[in-house]
């Protein structure tokens, strides 16, 4: 529990989302591509099938929350939790415990913005980012400079249920690796396997994708009609041996 | 969202379902001009969103309607939806309600919707484009006991929706009448305190879905929204079967409801 000075307002952890719709995707990607993608982080993607690893892409529409409302992308790697996990011995892994890497997370409001980057580290920057809700599928459009980056379309699936869930949430902003416990639960889940159309622009962060052989299948998608979240404070972990790559030349840079 | 202009103009956003389509236009980089009584009433709709912007006006003030239309229009170009949420609700027997107060339902619901809209609409019709979203109510095809004067202001707005929808048919701008069942807001909460016998207790249900369906026949070009389950049906059984509907109502309002249900309290 802290507050925060956030573009001259108070903001104080736990941060709560009280009213968010959600949508995302999964996919198996190859794992050494996914490993090259976060090798900034230090963090390894948890492998499955041996030579595959997941990542999920999503967008969020925050309607009532301390952030305040905003649109909001979603780029992340399912990974193992670092050895020096807090809570473990070192050396030892929290048997079955894994988390998502942020690897990106544009927004469309800059207050969220800068609060997201202040308090957690997370790889926010602000763009435009549309989402529309169909009769049949909801789509997410990302734009850097007015150019489309990434459109997620997802097909409604069927009513399912989905466990309350907390996880651990990795950012790694400026080098500095850090956890944050990210609890959420919600109704109105819908869910279905594949469902997604992905469509790629032409710019840094499309390419990002393409590496990892997007546009491509995905194994499930999703919505949430109604989310609930909160955002604790983000610890720092120091990885053994220290990271030594540098964050890549952030196209989190390309913020209008 | 179906929402593709840049200045959203929305009325009672200081609560309700007002400020909940304040925060959802915010939340897609709209430019939200959050119109309601007082300032201060519209810090909720502010709240670390740089794209919200509060102006105070009284929607049964023609000056105040206009003069806020023209700053806003002056400060931020033309505006490409109006949310009318704007509303009071004061139940009672209309046999005990003052003129006064049942004037001023009519007045702030269907006066705030046409004065606003009339304020709007010269632009939106010179632009072929605009969004004109009128927050009715179910009350504005059901009459009830206790609900008269609210049920008289929104049957005037649907009316008032329709006949402008089919006037603007061919212009480019949109048109959809909001008919809601009782609604989980700050207005519900003071309805069951004024008067619990008005809706004897029916569960509202989310501004969201309000909202959600407002959207969906907008994007289907359809008139009239009607959220909720059953809320279409109850429309229809009021159309085919006025007697019916008046007779269920009646047994809740003459029926045991009317005495003293558990006697006494204990002393």
């Amino acid at each position: 529990m802290a507050t925060y000075e956030v573009l001259g307002s108070q903001v104080s952890t736990p941060v709560e989302i009280r009213d968010a719709r959600s949508w995302f995707s999964t996919f198996s990607v190859p794992l050494e591509s996914a490993r090259d993608l976060i090798s900034y982080s230090g963090l390894e993607p948890s492998p499955i099938m041996g030579k595959r690893a997941l990542v999920s892409l999503g967008f969020v529409r925050y309607v009532d929350g301390d952030l305040g409302p905003y649109h909001e992308v979603v780029v992340a790697v399912i990974v193992k939790a670092p050895v020096s996990a807090p809570g473990s011995a070192p050396g030892e892994k929290k048997s079955g415990e894994t988390g998502a890497f942020i690897h990106q997370l544009p927004v469309n409001q800059p207050f969220t913005c800068a609060a997201g980057r202040g308090i957690w580290g997370f790889p926010k920057f602000v763009t435009d980012i549309e989402i529309d809700e169909g009769l049949h599928r909801d789509t997410g459009t990302l734009k850097i400079d007015g150019e489309l980056a990434l459109k997620i379309s997802i097909a409604h699936g069927v009513p399912t249920r989905l466990p309350d869930t907390s996880l651990a949430a990795y950012s790694c902003g400026d080098g500095v690796l850090r956890r944050t416990e990210w609890r959420l639960d919600g109704e109105g889940s819908r869910g279905r396997p594949g469902g997604v159309k992905i469509e790629l622009g032409d710019n840094a962060f499309a390419d990002e994708l393409r590496v990892l052989g997007f546009p491509r299948r995905a194994l499930m998608s999703g919505s949430m009609r109604r989310v609930r979240m909160t955002f604790g404070d983000a610890e720092i972990i120091d990885l053994e041996p220290p990271i030594t790559t540098e964050a890549p030349e952030s196209i989190v840079g390309a913020s209008k | 969202m179906t929402f593709r202009g840049r200045v959203a103009l929305v009325t009672g956003a200081a609560s309700g379902i007002g400020l909940l389509a304040a925060k959802r236009l915010a939340a897609q980089g709209a430019l939200v001009a959050a119109v309601d009584l007082t300032l201060e009433g519209l810090a909720p709709a502010l709240e670390h969103s740089p794209n919200v912007r509060a102006y105070a006006a009284d929607v049964t003030d023609q000056g105040a309607v206009d003069d806020v239309v023209a700053r806003i229009t002056a400060e931020h170009g033309g505006i490409d939806r109006v949310v009318s949420a704007a509303g009071i609700c004061l139940p009672g027997l209309l046999q005990d309600q003052a003129i006064e107060d049942i004037s001023r339902v009519m007045d702030v619901n269907y006066g705030g919707s046409v004065r606003m809209v009339k304020a709007v609409l010269d632009g939106m019709i010179e632009r072929s484009r605009g969004d004109i979203v009128l927050i009715a109510s179910l009350a504005g095809w059901i009459p009830s006991y206790r609900m008269g004067a609210y049920g008289a202001s929104k049957f005037a707005v649907v009316a008032f929706g329709e006949v402008l929808s089919h006037e603007l048919l061919g212009t480019g701008l949109r048109t959809v009448v909001v008919c809601p069942p009782p609604v989980d807001t700050p207005m519900l909460i003071g309805i069951n305190e004024a008067d619990p016998r008005a809706l004897e207790g029916l569960p509202g249900i989310e501004a969201r879905e309000v909202l959600d369906s407002a959207e969906a026949a907008l994007e289907r070009g359809e008139l009239f929204a009607f959220p909720g389950p059953k809320t279409r049906q109850a429309v229809r059984t009021r159309r085919l079967t006025p007697e019916l509907l008046w007779r269920r109502l009646s047994r809740v309002e003459d029926g045991p409801a009317r005495q003293p249900r558990h006697g006494a309290p204990p002393a």
